[in-house]
């Protein structure tokens, strides 16, 4: 359980950390507003609490919406490197 | 207690009713203040919305690209937040276009930051390094400043997607650390993806007419190339890759329509002086390996600017061809006069010959009569062909006969048929009516044509056979002509032929090629073979056809190189 979780904040800081290349500082204020997740202020995951694959799609989805889905590449591509972790779409 | 006291205690007791009361009305006005800076806020947001839809809706008439929706956006930005600089970025499969707009002093620096950012986004969206491609920048707005040294202190960047694919982003930034707040910046966001979006569906409804028109362009005969006002070429319809000798290629350059007109036209210099003048180029005729063309160089643009050239090819090798059938028909009609001329010239100055025998003089009569018959013959022809171009040519439908008809044109020819030692049948299926209604006059001129030019291409000893069948709509003329027992060379299924008469004049003589049969009804086009070296001018065969189409017939003819050839037409009963 620990080591999924692991993967959960390794995957949602990385994905924070992509975006806020993409978006700006603002990819690091909308994870913070993701219910269940806490982030730091370099936006790095370092918790979450209940349905950890539920708040990976509400991230992703805000994201997407932002990007206009431009950056639904980008996001896949970070999703092939966590095989373990399912994808809610 | 001490009337002192007491009065300490009601003014202590009084004083803290009126904080206690003052905190209330405080807290109680405090509630609707911060509402009604919500709703200030929102009301903003949704006017610069409006604003912006409204001005994409008036300018998407004329103007549809994404540079026209940043810049609308930028236009109205400052009513709506306040910023240092405000950029964009387009993409472009050769360059990328960075424009800044400055609304306060900043340093250079400060542009290479936002840059740079920029970059970076740009490249993880569309998962390629572009940090290495040719960047067109163009400040505006305030000056640089030298003296300025701040750095980016926030900024945020929006993704600008139409149809699906990244077309640029729009950068915000300002100098001061965690100027905005997340409210605007979502609002932003929004607005910006609605006008996006609004500009998306305008595109796809642009995109629609577009392919149409590229069809249309696609299907035309004439090669059609569109170019830019930097000459490069936009569009290019498969004809115009034929006409310049690159049908294979997917991407027609205009190196390679310079390439391919070289030594006929300067096509780049004709494109530049079209756009610089507005002037329309029409070349001569050139030959290039596909054909004959003529180029024509047009300047193309709307009610503001120049937007390129569109060079067509027209093609002429149709015209080139018709050009050279009719010289040469020309030449054949004056040959064919001239012989007989000649020969009428020679027999007169035989006659006038004082020692001429009376023998001689009748033999030289004889060929000035049958030199002029043909060429009354070849005159009364062109007639023909001169009315039937002109619409005038008459077909007087009377109930007739056609067994007496054929008959009759059996025992015309029957002399010319045992000069050249050959015979004539006749067959005649059941039921051949005899009230058909047809132009008896033109019926025998068309038979006259079809019997006496199997008469000239069969050789001693050959038959000429004239068969008539009547057959019924629906019903296989082949297996009808094969009950009756009618031999002949028809072995392609005439079709959709309705009660008719149907006339064969099958010989047993040299044949015609295939390759020539499809000729033999063209007034301009003679058949090439052997079967055109005896005399004639092909046009019988011309004025055949539009005599049984004017009938609502059917001509066409099946023969076997060497073993002879059906003519056949057909007459509606």
């Amino acid at each position: 359980m620990e080591e999924i979780k692991k993967q959960y904040l390794l995957l949602l800081s990385e994905i924070i950390a992509i975006e806020a290349v993409v978006l700006g500082p603002i990819a690091i204020l909308k994870a913070k507003n993701i219910p269940g997740l806490d982030v730091d202020n370099n936006g790095k995951a370092v918790d979450v609490k209940g349905d950890m694959a539920e708040a990976v799609k509400v991230l992703v989805d805000v994201y997407m919406e932002l990007s206009s889905r431009a950056t639904g590449g980008v996001i896949d591509l970070i999703f092939q490197k966590y095989p373990q972790i399912h994808r809610i779409k | 207690m001490t009337p002192e006291i007491l009065a300490i205690i009601v003014i202590s007791i009084i004083f803290v009713l009126f904080i206690v009361i003052g905190i209330f009305i405080f807290q109680k006005n405090k509630g609707p203040k911060k509402d009604s800076t919500k709703k200030e806020e929102e009301a903003r947001y949704k006017a610069y919305e409006v604003e912006i839809l409204n001005e994409l809706s008036e300018k998407s008439g004329y103007s549809l690209s994404v540079q026209n929706v940043v810049e609308i956006i930028i236009g109205s930005l400052r009513d709506f937040v306040d910023y240092s600089a405000v950029s964009y970025m387009l993409l472009f499969p050769e360059k990328i276009v960075f424009k800044t707009q400055l609304k306060k002093f900043v340093s250079l620096k400060f542009i290479e930051e936002v840059r740079a950012k920029m970059i970076d986004s740009v490249s993880v969206l569309s998962n390629s390094d572009l940090g290495t491609m040719k960047i067109e920048e163009t400040i505006w707005g305030e000056t640089l400043s030298d003296q300025a040294d701040e750095r980016v202190g926030s900024f945020f960047n929006i993704p600008l997607v139409i149809s699906g694919k990244l077309a640029g982003l729009l950068t915000v930034a300002d100098a001061r650390a965690g100027f905005y707040k997340e409210e605007e910046m979502s609002a932003l966001y929004k607005i910006a993806r609605q006008a996006a979006d609004a500009v998306t569906r305008l595109q796809g409804a642009v995109e629609s007419e577009k392919s149409k028109l590229n069809a249309m362009v696609a299907s035309m005969t004439d090669g059609v190339v569109m170019t830019d006002s930097d000459h490069r070429i936009i569009v290019a319809n498969p004809a115009a890759k034929k006409a310049a000798g690159f049908e294979n290629k997917k991407d027609l350059y205009m190196s390679d329509l310079v390439l391919a007109l070289e030594g006929k036209i300067d096509l780049k210099d004709k494109i530049e002086e079209g756009i610089r003048l507005d002037k329309t180029f029409v070349s001569d005729e050139i030959s290039l390996p596909s054909g004959f063309f003529k180029i024509v160089v047009s300047p193309v643009k709307d009610a503001w600017k120049m937007l390129g050239c569109v060079v067509v090819f027209r093609d002429m090798t149709r015209e080139k061809e018709v050009e050279r059938i009719k010289e040469d028909f020309t030449a054949m009609i004056v040959h064919e006069l001239r012989s007989p001329l000649d020969s009428i010239k020679k027999m007169a100055e035989l006659m006038r010959a004082s020692d001429a025998k009376k023998e001689k003089r009748d033999e030289c009569f004889q060929m000035i009569y049958s030199s002029s018959s043909d060429m009354l013959e070849l005159i009364g022809n062109l007639l023909d062909i001169a009315k039937i171009e002109a619409g005038k040519f008459e077909i007087l439908k009377q109930k007739s006969d056609i067994k007496k008809l054929i008959q009759s044109r059996i025992l015309f020819f029957d002399i010319a048929a045992k000069d050249a030692k050959l015979r004539i049948e006749s067959f005649f299926g059941k039921d051949i009516p005899i009230d058909v209604e047809f132009d008896p006059h033109t019926i025998s001129q068309v038979l006259n044509n079809l019997i006496s030019n199997a008469i000239k291409f069969t050789k001693e000893g050959g038959v000429v056979a004239v068969q008539v069948l009547l057959h019924k709509n629906g019903a296989d003329i082949i297996k009808e002509a094969k009950d009756l027992g009618i031999n002949w060379f028809i072995k392609n299924n005439i079709i959709n032929v309705p009660d008719s008469l149907v006339v064969a004049i099958t010989d047993n003589g040299i044949g015609i090629p295939s390759d020539q049969i499809d000729k033999l009804f063209n007034k301009f086009i003679q058949a090439k073979s052997t079967f055109v070296d005896k005399k004639g001018t092909g046009l019988g065969l011309a004025i055949t056809k539009s005599i049984i189409d004017s009938h609502g017939g059917l001509v066409g003819a099946e023969s076997i190189e060497g073993e002879g050839t059906t003519f056949y037409f057909t007459l509606p009963i």
